[in-house]
């Protein structure tokens, strides 16, 4: 099985750098390849929640 | 104290050894002694210590020999010999993560943890191998080599807490610390057949250890045997102010509430995790439903148990711990990029490609997954599945593709923060280590190990060590 599509080059380009990252030719090359499975499970993940759904409050940690 | 005809051929469990000790027919010094040199032959070919503190070592076993013999014994862990994966900190003594990043780092003080076993009076051989700051998996191209699998060196001992596993699978060390983000002390627990617990968030202090993603992180015990990660929890749980996360429950007697039997136990099988979207290899599967037929002849009650898809916690899982800890280390990667191992830079640097949103979503799915699962386990007081989709891999041909095509059977655990405890299961028809998992409700930590120690202590697993390598 394949990778799926990957996102388009330029984006994952800006995306680098908005993060402030710097990348080798070959490093981006890669992150371009799986770029395709992230934006898989971001479409997955959604975003279509009921408004009232809140974020986990990991740090209140009771029984 | 000199008497260690009992450990020949064989290394104790920390259970055996503490009784031994106790009596006074086991010195911590000549126990440390075997176990060193037991290091000195044997690791080389397990790459599992990053560093030997045989000096430390053996002047805190000459000290512990000196108070017991005076009659000032600690408790279960005075004189017993353990490793701290290398993201714990350390007092003056070197923790790097395994990565070139932390090359040189010297901690000014020790971790909570750390401090908490020193106390009990355990002997620390030294600090053990990682995959590089506990994500990714075996690195090359870090300083040190990644460890291997004592069952069979061209495999992977699992991750991150790799050293952790193999170093004890191998009788190295009685016992060891691990950390499990998304599923850290599970997978080096199920892939060298050792017992490892990852506790309910909260109830172990993650201060003093690196961090990686901070709402996943979960600091454990792992050790041979149930009963002996029930004597290290013991030590290490307990609320700390230094961690924000830390919560103030009641501590019980995690030995005290292991089991004989599991008359009305009621055991939730997560079927549809075995034989649903992404079955899980035959021979662990074989292994999982033989270990419930093994807990139904103990008295369990045994049923499917109505848990969310395991795909449904997948994205969620990787949103979160990609962008927590791409958080901490941003402003490296921004200046030393290539100092990370290509492990770490290929998963990491993946949490650029995520929004604000995209976090936030994966914050509310998680709170509905709480509340889902929080629905599914009522009824049940524990739920079983297996650890990992399978027997060890290979060290090398790692799949840059897999972990995105496969859903992890151990994060749900550290979304939902449930006390997991993984057991060995048996061994496939070639001799390597299967394993499942005993997950309990939030803070019922003591009955996931009550029923994981049943469960082992009803087969004969734990007779069967690695070939000495």
């Amino acid at each position: 099985m394949s990778a799926p599509e990957p996102m388009d080059r330029a984006e994952v380009e800006i995306c680098l750098k908005r993060a402030g990252l710097t990348l080798s030719s070959e490093q981006i090359d890669d992150i371009h390849r799986v770029s395709g499975y992230v934006r898989e499970y971001l479409a997955q993940l959604g975003s279509d929640r009921p408004m009232a759904v809140e974020p986990a409050l990991t740090f209140k940690v009771t029984p | 104290m000199n008497d260690t005809t009992t450990l020949v051929g064989r290394v104790p469990t920390i259970a055996e050894a503490s009784r031994l000790i106790e009596t006074k027919a086991l010195s911590p010094v000549e126990l440390t002694d075997l176990l060193l040199k037991r290091i000195e032959t044997i690791d080389p070919k397990l790459n599992s210590f990053l560093l030997v503190t045989e000096r430390l070592a053996r002047n805190t076993a000459k000290k512990a020999e000196a108070e017991i013999m005076a009659g000032r014994r600690k408790g279960p862990l005075h004189g017993i010999p353990i490793g701290l994966k290398d993201i714990y900190s350390t007092k003056g003594i070197r923790t790097t993560a395994h990565s070139k990043v932390l090359e040189d780092h010297v901690p000014k003080e020790d971790a909570t943890v750390t401090a908490k076993l020193a106390k009990a009076g355990t002997v620390l051989l030294g600090k053990l191998a990682t995959h590089e700051f506990a994500i990714g998996g075996p690195s090359f191209d870090t300083p040190w080599p990644p460890a291997r699998n004592p069952w069979d060196t061209e495999y992977s001992p699992g991750g991150s807490s790799s050293g952790s596993g193999a170093a004890i699978a191998a009788g190295l060390v009685l016992g060891a610390t691990g950390s499990d983000t998304g599923g850290s002390i599970r997978s080096p627990s199920t892939f060298c057949a050792v017992a490892g617990m990852k506790p309910s968030y909260g109830l172990v202090s993650r201060y003093g250890i690196l961090p990686l993603a901070f709402t996943l992180d979960h600091a454990g015990p792992m050790a041979w045997t149930v009963e002996d990660c029930a004597i290290l929890l013991q030590a290490m749980a307990g609320h700390d102010k230094k961690d924000a996360a830390s919560a103030k429950v009641k501590i019980p007697d995690y030995r005290a509430a292991l089991r004989q039997d599991l008359k009305g136990v009621r055991v939730g099988f997560i079927r549809h995790w075995h034989d649903g979207g992404y079955p899980i290899e035959p021979e662990l599967d074989k292994a999982v439903q033989e270990a419930l037929e093994t807990m139904r002849g103990l008295g369990a009650e045994i049923r499917d148990v109505p848990m969310p898809p395991l795909s449904d916690f997948a994205p969620a899982g990787r949103v979160i711990i990609l962008s927590e800890t791409f958080a901490v280390h941003a402003k490296t990667m921004q200046t030393r990029y290539n100092d990370y191992g290509e492990r770490f830079r290929s998963n990491v640097t993946l949490a650029a490609l995520f929004s604000a949103n995209d976090y936030v979503q994966a914050m509310r799915s998680r709170q509905q997954l709480i509340e889902r699962t929080k629905e599914a386990m009522a009824g049940f007081d524990v739920t079983v599945c297996a650890a990992a989709p399978g027997a060890p891999t290979k060290m090398v041909g790692f799949d840059r593709d897999g972990a995105f095509k496969r859903p992890s059977l151990t994060m749900p655990f550290n979304l939902t923060g449930l006390p997991a405890m993984t057991v060995c299961c048996g061994f496939t028809a070639s001799g390597l280590p299967l394993g499942m998992q005993v997950v309990g409700h939030p803070f019922a930590d003591a009955t996931a190990m009550g029923v994981a120690h049943a469960y082992e202590k009803a087969t004969a697993w734990r007779s069967k060590r690695p070939p000495e390598v």
